[in-house]
């Protein structure tokens, strides 16, 4: 499986169908590439950024839940 | 655990309560049925017993009539005795055969019947037919007769204690079976009332379990449909009740696409915002 895949299935598991649009919003946006091509080496950076922009919409609880999903992906 | 096999479990539960109360009774009731037939061969044994003891007193009867110049009737009448007493003593050895102590005793009649007052009878007999004098043939014929009834005295003693410990134990039976029918009424009563319990109580807990969080559910969804967004959090406090079943699921279902519109609108605001600077 890739790496956007897996970060797919720890997002949708708070965000649901929001999940592909917010990953692919961060991962543009932020680390200035597309999903597709995330790299095992992207995941920190992807982490801080998903728990930054989940904690501003959905709360802190929530972004620190999914900062843990994706570093686990490491 | 899923709705189902709680639901399974609660009815496994009453249903359990039932085959206990269904064993139960019905142990008592084969009980009952077991003493109820003990208490038929006792009733059986008494009323052999008494035929015999009526026998024994016939045949006595029988031989003061034939040894007072009634000998034809005497005669029949002891012949009658035989017939009353042999099937009654025929029975009486065989049932009496699993108690020692009652069969000893009638034993002890029986061999008083045999010897001592069979005996008397055909000495008085002989005693009848023979060549005496009328004076000496009354004085052997009541010697004998005096032996007869004082055995017939004996063999009766011996039957009556007989009838009295197979009364005795009717009685035993009577009672016992009695104590099992009232313990089968109180255990059914009691079964009911633990059943009907159990059964309202768990309809109330399962009914409260299942229809309270889709209650609040059904609420919070009619509220998000309407555009508040902010049920997230009445979802969190009102319903974050871990039943492990499907009701969790759908809550965390329901949480999952609250959460996916508010996202969406943030990230449709965030995009907005961008263009606009963009401008």
């Amino acid at each position: 499986m890739t790496i956007e895949i897996d970060a797919l299935a720890v997002l949708a598991e708070d965000l649901g169908p929001a999940a592909r649009q917010f990953l692919t919003r961060q991962t543009r946006n932020h680390l200035g590439k597309e999903p597709g091509a995330l790299q095992k080496t992207d995941i920190d950076e992807l982490a801080k950024w998903c728990s930054i922009g989940i904690q501003s919409a959905l709360g802190a609880q929530i972004a620190e839940k999914v900062k843990k999903g994706l570093l686990a992906l490491k | 655990m899923k709705i189902k096999r709680k639901l399974l479990l609660s009815y496994l539960l009453i249903v359990g309560l039932f085959i206990a109360a269904g064993v139960t009774i019905t142990y008592n009731t084969m009980k009952m049925a077991e003493l109820q037939s003990n208490v038929k061969t006792q009733i059986e044994i008494n009323d052999n017993t008494y035929a015999f003891q009526r026998g024994l007193d016939q045949k006595q009867f029988g031989t003061l009539m034939y040894c007072t110049d009634n000998s034809a009737q005497g005669e029949q009448i002891i012949v009658d005795s035989a017939a009353i007493m042999v099937p009654a003593q025929e029975y009486l050895l065989t049932a009496l055969e699993s108690n020692g102590t009652l069969l000893a005793q009638f034993k002890q009649a029986v061999s008083l019947d045999t010897y001592q007052i069979n005996g008397a009878i055909t000495q008085a007999y002989t005693i009848t037919i023979g060549s005496a004098s009328a004076e000496e043939k009354y004085t052997q014929i009541w010697g004998q007769l005096t032996i007869l009834m004082a055995a017939v005295a004996q063999a009766d003693q011996k039957l009556a204690d007989v009838r009295s410990t197979t009364a005795a134990n009717v009685a035993s039976a009577s009672t016992e079976a009695q104590n099992y029918a009232n313990i089968s009424l109180v255990i059914a009563v009691a079964f009911l009332a633990v059943i009907t319990a159990v059964s309202v109580a768990m309809s109330v807990i399962m009914g409260n379990r299942i229809t309270g969080p889709l209650k609040k559910l059904a609420d919070i969804a009619q509220k998000v449909s309407l555009g508040d967004m902010n049920q997230r959090y009445y979802l969190k406090q009102e319903i974050d009740v871990k039943t492990g079943d499907e009701i969790d699921e759908l809550v965390n279902a329901f949480r999952r696409m609250i959460n996916a519109f508010r996202m969406t609108e943030a990230l449709s605001k965030e995009t907005e915002a961008e263009e606009k600077g963009k401008q």
